[in-house]
């Protein structure tokens, strides 16, 4: 479960599978953009990473 | 205490009991999405993850000593915005300029520049913690397991590197310690004699202790070696009877082989 619940946001996010908006993953503050935005499909992608931490908070 | 508390105990201690190869996935899979993306909110959210996780999954128990990391996190952070204030003078938001004659520096110190640097700081301590995450959730010797056969050896020199520092901290602090119960206080750079010799000859001795160990299980020897390194050390016995039969036989023993005639029964026995 953890393979998967690691691989799966290398492919969501590296690769342009079309299920996730990746535009915000880019950030460049010369362009004259000081706050960049929040994508919460993308933090629920990443929020997949905390899962070895959840087995042992449940264990 | 039953069976099963046994067991998850042990568990915990090997970080969640998972197997090592899963947590180098999860290794990678962070150190990707951390090398990804540049949005400093996903970052904080990546830091957030692994600093939960190397809390509620690191092992911290025998290692004596273990990296600030919010200090270390605080410098590297400090130096990549002020760094990249200096070089890059890019940016609309000037907070301040810098004389245009001052080499390389000279020019305006914007405020794009410093974001630009607090995002490359975040970037590396994000990818700093995943790895602490990991040294942490995985035991050195379990680590060791993870490198392919090929380099195995490349391998054990990176983990003795990588246990020196806290090893020897861990024995500085027990001969403080030690030298504290004699009574010994540090006053001034003699006042650390007593320490240090006994940490060097310390460290000499584990070097020592760790050669010998890993010699005694043939490690880095191929078969052949084993086999001579064996045949050698039962046999070592019989290396000064085997020269002077070899070497000394046909000089010394035409000369006076009167002397050798008792061993000449037993020279094929010596020799064989």
């Amino acid at each position: 479960m953890v393979v998967v619940t690691a691989v799966l946001p290398v492919i969501l996010l590296a690769f342009p599978t079309g299920l996730v908006d990746r535009s915000t993953l880019g950030y460049a503050p010369y362009s004259g953009t000081l706050l960049p935005e929040f994508n919460a499909v993308i933090g629920l992608v990443l929020l997949m990473l905390a899962v070895p931490a959840m087995v042992e908070v449940m264990t | 205490m039953s069976e099963e508390s046994i067991t998850r105990q042990q568990a915990r201690k090997i970080g969640n009991g998972l197997d090592p190869r899963a947590w180098a996935v999860w290794l990678l899979a962070g150190a990707i999405l951390t090398m990804l993306t540049r949005n400093p909110l996903y970052l904080l959210l990546l830091l957030a993850i692994s600093r939960t996780v190397d809390t509620l999954c690191g092992n911290r128990e025998g290692i004596g000593w273990s990296l600030p990391f919010w200090r270390v996190s605080a410098v590297i952070v400090l130096f990549s915005v002020l760094f990249n204030m200096l070089m890059a003078h890019i940016g609309s938001t000037v907070l301040f300029t810098l004389p245009e004659s001052w080499w390389l520096i000279g020019g305006p110190i914007t405020l794009e520049a410093a974001a630009f640097g607090f995002v490359s700081g975040l970037s590396l301590i994000t990818l700093l913690s995943f790895f602490l995450a990991f040294s942490h959730a995985v035991p050195p010797h379990r680590m060791i397991q993870l490198v392919p056969r090929a380099l195995h050896e490349m391998g054990l020199v990176a983990l003795i590197a990588m246990t020196f520092l806290p090893e020897m901290l861990q024995q500085q602090r027990r001969i403080r310690e030690a030298q504290a119960i004699r009574g010994n206080q540090i006053k001034g750079l003699r006042g650390w004699r007593p320490i240090i010799i006994p940490l060097i000859i310390g460290g000499f001795e584990r070097s020592l202790n760790l050669a010998e160990a890993m010699v005694s299980r043939g490690f880095g020897a191929t078969e052949t070696q084993v086999h001579r390194m064996v045949h050698d050390c039962c046999y070592c016995w019989r290396w000064p009877w085997r020269w002077l039969v070899r070497c000394g036989w046909p000089g010394v023993a035409s000369r006076a082989g009167s002397l050798w005639l008792p061993v000449l029964p037993f020279s094929f026995w010596l020799t064989d």
